[in-house]
């Protein structure tokens, strides 16, 4: 009896090391600095944005003129990182700016990463003369240098979230349309296509649950690599005037004011610059994390998963 | 150490060598010109010299073909430029006597019939921006060679306001041979004290002394170039680096960095701008009274010139300032900050729970224009008026409000010397779409105005329409700003209430 509840425990406790085994092997090539530095700061960015309503110690837009261009008061002071030139709280626009920087990012990638896909995926699946027409569309908006295009859709469209998600999905779908192509071209003759094909299957169901999953490992690097660019030329696109409107912070349009001041007032410009590069840097190190792991043709020559 | 002894025929080389060098800098130097460079703010958008009626290209384009008046703000009085005198033949008449020494910069004299082809040519040209300059003159005529007769509608008082620094001078013959665009571009011959030696459209205007001109001072820059600076800190960091000797509009902000300079100094001029916020009664919610006059109550003008300004503005209760022509003292300031009264008024206008509005500003145009602005958001809000922000660049922005599309917007106006044509042009039933403002018995005190060549009289009907104005607050007037120039210790300058940088007036120190 004893026997056999020691050796029950055993095989429990063997099941359990096997477990934590296959998770450890599971998890290591997801463990490296990259992927663990660039996580961390990608999740504060998601964590500071989401709380910004709860953690932000003033309404970013409430102003307070008598206590324009304070400088920052470390010590727990009533303005932590100093106010700007109307007396708002450094701080707090820096929180709900990363909330800006945030819904773009993620806005442009899942946008651009569904119409280039899709259209990816037609092209390259149908080949022939569809495929002609979309890689011809995507030639010619390829044509436009991307931040120009996204100024002149914006001087055209006005200032507002919605359209500077737009101008900046405007030129960003085409690099995962191109790498979808590609891929689903080498996909359509495949066995498991055939065979799909063979069973009667119609094109949008091959295309849906046969091509696009294959498609999303790679997509996902883009997306990462997209996010970090959307974030600087958002960044761009408000310092130039042209981004959400002036009453939104975000950390592009803080840094054009704050350049005014740059030689008196210097923590209006440094604050929302370091924000900029540590969240791009984040997400760039998470990015290349991803593609070591991810990539087919870094797999093939050894790295990655290994 | 020994000194190596050098043989007489090397000796007569290098001294020969020393002579020829020498030779060779002695009359470049006996040549050395001297060159001023400002940093401006305002646009540089067309060859079309009469294309912008804004203050830096109109003193741009006076300097290369020369203004018929221009004013002079020591002597408080108008002075020809290339008019010698003028005279009143009846209150509709006035001949002006051109001046007979001045030759083109392509040497061919000044003649009436180049004054008549120029003042059609901003009548008629569907670039012209200055029709509102040249409005008030009904028919001109060129009596003889030298002298040109102007008719005009009406009595028109202050014609001499219209004319300054905008009614330039295009040679006809110039016109005639190329065509408009032709001769701007390509034959810019005018007869003032500068030529125009290049223009690049965004960047920079570069002028050389016409040797013809008689009238320049000693020390006179031989070339000046303006150079396009919108952001104040490019401004004062080339001020400060020696690349340029005036950087106009320095923000209060910048001035210490300035004073620091044993080099550079800061001068400071009043200004006959006035700054205000156009409300358009032509366009939805504007077309509310009471609301236009929320906007009046709700806006803390001291507030803003203490913080945002850090004190370089005097608050306007109308459009003019003491020390203005037509400025009287018992104008009664209509509209103090009262956030209270602002709130009911929104009410009043049908608005209980606010209203949504779109408010325009430049962005580098004025001094701390977009601070200015945010900070009358938020005041905007705070009585229900629920203002968004619009930033367009300000090319844009000044097309909009030229033709009338901008319902409202913060913005200046310049060259209120008088005040009655500036007045007209926002506030007289179609004198210009950019606010839409139309009120008879305005039009009436204002046509009043400028029929009669009494000063007191023109003052009591110029601000009697001031008073309706006020009431009506299609604008509300905000501030002048003190503008700070920073200036280098090379030249001589003294600032313009117009914010006129003429290289005339500029004297270089001499090295």
């Amino acid at each position: 009896m004893e026997n056999s509840a020691t050796l029950e425990a055993e095989v429990i406790s063997e099941r359990r090391a096997v477990r934590s085994r296959r998770l450890r092997r599971a998890l290591r090539p997801w463990l490296t600095p990259k992927v663990i530095g660039g996580g961390i700061i990608v999740l504060l960015l998601v964590i500071v944005g989401l709380s910004a309503p709860w953690i932000a110690p003033y309404d970013p837009n409430v102003q307070n003129l008598s206590h324009a261009l304070r400088p920052p008061d470390w010590l727990f002071g009533a303005n932590v990182l100093g106010t700007d030139a109307l007396g708002r709280d450094i701080l707090s626009r820096l929180f709900y700016g990363a909330r800006i920087s945030l819904v773009i990012a993620v806005m442009v990638v899942i946008i651009s990463g569904v119409v280039g896909i899709a259209l990816g995926a037609i092209s390259g699946y149908f080949a022939g003369t569809t495929d002609f027409l979309i890689q011809k569309l995507v030639e010619v908006v390829w044509a436009f240098p991307p931040l120009l295009l996204a100024i002149a859709i914006m001087a055209f469209l006005g200032q507002g979230l919605e359209n500077l998600i737009l101008a900046l999905v405007s030129q960003r779908w085409i690099a995962y349309c191109r790498v979808s192509r590609g891929q689903a071209l080498s996909l359509r003759s495949r066995e498991f296509v055939d065979a799909a094909r063979s069973l009667g299957a119609r094109h949008t169901r091959i295309i849906v649950r046969h091509i696009v999953p294959n498609l999303l490992p790679s997509a996902l690097v883009i997306g990462t690599f997209s996010m970090a660019s959307a974030i600087i030329s958002e960044a761009a696109l408000s310092f130039l005037g042209l981004g959400v409107p002036p009453e939104i912070p975000t950390w592009g349009s803080m840094l054009a004011d704050g350049r005014t001041y740059i030689s008196t007032s210097w923590w209006l410009a440094l604050f929302p610059g370091l924000c900029i590069f540590f969240t791009v840097l984040g997400i760039n190190l998470l990015g290349d994390g991803l593609r070591d792991i991810l990539d087919p043709r870094l797999k093939r020559s050894g790295s990655g998963i290994g | 150490m020994r000194i190596p002894e050098l043989s007489h025929r090397r000796m007569c080389a290098i001294a020969a060598a020393v002579l020829v060098i020498g030779a060779t800098i002695w009359p470049a130097r006996a040549q050395f010109r001297t060159q001023l460079v400002v940093g401006v703010t305002d646009n540089i958008n067309s060859y079309n010299p009469i294309a912008d009626s804004a203050a830096f290209m109109a003193s741009v384009w006076c300097q290369v073909y020369g203004c018929l008046i221009t004013y002079d703000y020591e002597a408080a009085a108008y002075k020809g430029m290339l008019v010698e005198r003028w005279e009143v033949a009846d209150p509709t008449t006035w001949i002006f006597h051109l001046r007979r020494d001045l030759k083109s910069h392509d040497g061919h004299p000044l003649t009436a019939e180049d004054v008549v082809f120029s003042i059609d040519r901003m009548k008629n040209d569907k670039q012209s921006a200055k029709r509102a300059q040249v409005a008030p003159i009904k028919c001109v005529k060129a009596i003889d060679q030298n002298t040109v007769r102007m008719t005009t509608n009406g009595p028109t008082a202050d014609l001499l306001e219209y004319l300054t620094d905008h009614v330039l001078v295009m040679q006809k013959r110039l016109l005639e041979t190329y065509g408009d665009r032709e001769a701007d571009r390509n034959h810019p011959y005018g007869f003032g004290p500068y030529k125009l030696k290049e223009l690049a459209i965004g960047n920079r205007v570069v002028l050389v002394k016409n040797p013809e001109w008689k009238d320049f001072r000693p020390g006179t820059p031989d070339t000046v170039i303006y150079r396009l600076m919108r952001e104040p800190e490019q401004r004062v960091t080339a001020l400060l680096n020696g690349e340029i000797q005036i950087a106009q509009f320095v923000p209060p902000h910048l001035a210490s960095r300035i004073e620091g300079s044993a080099r550079h100094r800061i001068v400071t001029s009043g200004s006959i701008e006035m700054m205000f916020l156009a409300m358009s009664p032509k366009r939805e919610p504007w077309n509310k009274k009471e609301l236009r006059q929320a906007v009046a109550y709700a806006i803390d003008r001291e507030a803003i010139i203490k913080t945002v300004l850090q004190g370089q503005g005097r608050v306007l209760h109308g459009p003019l300032s003491r020390g203005q022509y037509a400025y009287d003292a018992n104008l009664e300031p209509k509209y103090s900050y009262d956030p209270e009264k602002a709130r009911a008024l929104v009410k009043q206008a049908g608005f209980p729970s606010g209203v949504d509005v779109e408010l325009f500003t430049p962005v580098g145009r004025y001094i701390n224009d977009k601070q200015v602005s945010e900070a009358m958001v938020a005041m905007l809000r705070a009585v229900g008026i629920r203002a968004a922000l619009k930033t367009p660049e300000w090319p844009t922005l000044w097309t909009d409000v030229q033709k009338g599309r901008v319902p409202f917007y913060y913005m200046g106006r310049g060259l209120m010397i008088s005040g009655g044509p500036a007045i007209s042009q926002y506030f007289e039933t179609d004198e210009s779409p950019r606010i839409g403002y139309s009120n008879p018995a305005v039009d009436d005190l204002l046509r009043k105005s400028r029929a009669t060549f009494d000063q007191a009289e023109y003052i009591k009907a110029i601000n009697r329409a001031l008073s309706l104005i006020l009431d009506d607050a299609p604008a509300h007037f905000l501030w002048q700003h003190n503008i700070l120039y920073g200036v280098s210790n090379d030249i001589k300058f003294t600032p313009q209430p117009d914010h006129r940088v003429f290289g005339t007036s500029v004297q270089m120190n001499s090295k």
